[in-house]
């Protein structure tokens, strides 16, 4: 059938760029959401990916969000960006429980000639959706955040990026002796972004 | 036996046909995109050309060491081994919460030009406004005077006890005490409609300032209470017995905990804006920090011996989370930051020195030191709405002086006074600050600058819409 054969839609950089930082910000707000970051009654549901996605609607988180992901489409359309990490702290000592890690590999290819690449749209869809799926998932093996947490965007970019004026230098942020889980990756072609959470030790484990 | 990684590079070496399967599959590799293959390899390559067959086994880390090692340093290089630049997002704010990091601050500073250019500040010369203050006890260790958060300043003189209405400046009269006893500190509750008195008698007393009514008797200190501090639902009481009791004034349990730790009376109290911590001074020269999730027990969170003399100046930083400010009396002249996480002091002023230096600029004449010029810092407070402090002190230098945070340099001085000033306080739209003096004057001055916001909004929505940055 020629359906099988997956129609291939044409992807440019900055196509790719936009699915990145989009995707960037529904699994940013995702995982807010089901990390109990802010209150559930704060969040609606849209459906984007196949999927009900679930967007907050506190105007501060919104703008925080708005305005980081144009900042990574801006970066990712210069291939300047190598990774995006969601860090989760505890409020009260400020510790890294949390350690979401996004890594993008980019096609050098592209950003330097300006190369057009196929793939078809619905794959690259049904990738994400999986991700999606496996955010949502991950609080069943991830440890109980009891208290109160606060996130953080980090950004890892080239060093030859001129810092903007709403970031700043920063640490990494890691955590001691963590544990690890390698989530699914998607790929446009242009953009390969690998998910990897790792997450504190919780006490329990160590029997 | 050898180590399996030895018997690897044997079979590497006669069979370099073969070496991706070996390599690959003896080891569990968690995680292939997280290794570095390409590295691994070479580094297995390079041991047998290394003189000697006998591996530097101190240096070889076991492969589970060597994969967080090789994971760590992930976090950092790039897949070339390039160090990668870690930035942060500083956006708008997230969460409606006053708390503030001092590098958006550095940051704020950088995109904006300074203050001076944009809006040139007038600090003022003299006092915007005296008033008389007779019978005002002239005790160092006493904290006589308050400024309620409804606009109400709270005086006490002599044996009574006065309520002075900013807006209309229209004086009332709140209580008089017995022949024998007589107020010996002020303070308003959060909300500002209820103010607390401490009495040489040892007991405190709280009264509703609207309906002028006493509310309640709190009891449990045995000598004078000479500070007291509020927070949300509670009430600390500093006495000459050196104990601190904290009242919960919501449950009819009078007395929640009793704190003992100093050794001489406590003549400072300060809880933190965020009523986490609790921030006393002692005549024991001392400063504690207590957590108040902790003080069931007589646990501090940390003692600060630094000062020299009674400290009975505390303030905590509005604009910084966990930054505490103290001031010594006559014999150490200092005031002094604290890091409340770490216990540590950040900084440290000698007010007297400043002051001889800032004299002998303009004069040009020689200045020997004098043992007798004496500066106790009696008072601290914190400017709002810039990186300030204020001090006030007394004995022989009788002014306020405005310090530049956090370099601790001095901006400014402000005379008037003829004696040392004893109490100090902020208006609760922080752009006023009243001295009140041993030579029974209260002033007023307008040294802080007006919140440019618009009066409409209360204290919190002003803190962070001026420092859009990263509240939480």
């Amino acid at each position: 059938m020629g359906s099988r054969t997956a129609s291939k839609d044409i992807i440019t950089l900055r196509g790719s760029a936009a699915i990145v930082s989009e995707f960037f910000g529904y699994s940013a707000n995702s995982i807010l959401y089901n990390r109990g970051i802010y209150p559930e009654e704060s969040f609606t549901k849209v459906k984007k990916y196949g999927l009900p996605m679930l967007l907050t609607q506190d105007e501060g988180v919104k703008s925080f969000i708005a305005g980081l992901t144009s900042q990574l489409t801006e970066w990712l359309e210069a291939g300047k960006l190598q990774r995006v990490v969601l860090v989760i702290m505890s409020k009260a000592t400020s510790e890294v429980l949390e350690r979401w890690n996004f890594s993008i590999e980019t096609d050098a290819e592209v950003v330097e000639k300006g190369v057009i690449k196929e793939k078809s749209d619905k794959e690259i869809m049904r990738e994400i959706q999986a991700i999606m799926r496996q955010i949502a998932s991950s609080i069943t093996y991830l440890p109980c955040l009891d208290e109160p947490c606060v996130f953080d965007v980090l950004a890892y970019t080239d060093k030859d990026v001129a810092v903007p004026f709403t970031w700043i230098e920063s640490d990494a942020k890691l955590i001691k002796n963590p544990q690890m889980v390698k989530l699914h990756s998607f790929d446009t072609k242009i953009h390969k972004v690998d998910t990897l959470v790792s997450y504190k030790n919780d006490d329990w484990d160590e029997l | 036996m050898s180590p399996p990684l030895m018997r690897l590079r044997d079979r590497e070496w006669h069979s370099p046909a073969s070496q991706r399967f070996v390599d690959q599959g003896d080891r569990f590799i968690p995680t292939r995109s997280l290794m570095n293959l390409d590295f691994a390899r070479s580094s297995l390559m390079r041991q047998p050309r290394r003189a000697g067959a006998t591996v530097d086994l101190p240096e070889m880390l076991t492969p589970k060491e060597e994969y967080r090692r090789r994971v760590e340093e992930n976090w950092t290089l790039d897949s070339q081994g390039k160090p990668l630049k870690m930035l942060v997002f500083r956006g708008s704010p997230r969460k409606s919460h006053p708390s503030v990091l001092m590098v958006d601050e550095m940051l704020k500073e950088e995109r904006e030009p300074p203050r001076s250019i944009r809006r040139i500040r007038h600090l003022p010369q003299s006092a915007d406004r005296i008033l008389d203050g007779p019978e005002l006890i002239d005790d160092y260790y006493l904290n006589l005077m308050g400024w309620g958060k409804s606009n109400i300043l709270a005086v006490a003189l002599g044996r009574s006890l006065y309520l002075w209405n900013a807006a209309g400046s229209t004086v009332q009269l709140l209580l008089t005490t017995d022949a024998d006893d007589h107020p010996t500190s002020v303070a308003w509750s959060v909300d500002g409609k209820m103010v607390a008195v401490g009495f040489a008698s040892s007991k405190v007393e709280i009264w509703d300032a609207v309906a002028l009514q006493q509310v309640r008797i709190l009891e449990g200190h045995l000598a004078r209470v000479g500070s007291l501090s509020w927070t949300w639902n509670m009430l600390s009481s500093g006495s000459r017995d050196a104990s601190i009791i904290n009242h919960d004034v919501r449950s009819f349990r009078r007395v929640s905990s009793k704190l003992r730790a100093h050794t001489g009376e406590v003549c400072g109290l300060k809880w933190s804006c965020g009523g986490d911590l609790l921030a006393s001074g002692g005549n024991d020269n001392l400063v504690h920090v207590w957590e108040s999730s902790k003080m069931g027990s007589s646990k501090y969170l940390h003692r600060l011996t630094d000062h020299r003399a009674a400290v009975r100046a505390l303030a905590w930083c509005p604009f910084q989370p966990k930054t505490l400010a103290s001031g010594g009396g006559t014999a150490d002249q200092c005031i002094k930051i604290w890091n409340a996480q770490t216990g540590r002091c950040a900084n440290s002023i000698n007010t007297c020195a400043q002051a001889r230096r800032s004299r002998t600029q303009p004069l040009g004449t020689t200045w020997t030191r004098s043992k007798s010029a004496r500066h106790q810092v009696c008072a601290l407070e914190w400017n709002r709405h810039q990186k300030e402090i204020l001090s006030a002190q007394g004995y022989n230098q009788n002014r306020l002086s405005l310090w530049a945070y956090p370099s601790l340099a001095k901006i400014t001085d402000f005379t008037g006074h003829t004696d040392r000033i004893l109490q100090l306080s902020q208006s609760p739209d922080g752009s006023t600050v009243v001295s009140a003096a041993a030579d029974e004057t209260i002033r007023f001055w307008k040294v802080f600058e007006p919140p440019p916001c618009s009066p409409g909004m209360d204290d919190e929505d002003r803190l962070f819409s001026l420092k859009r940055m990263h509240i939480r």
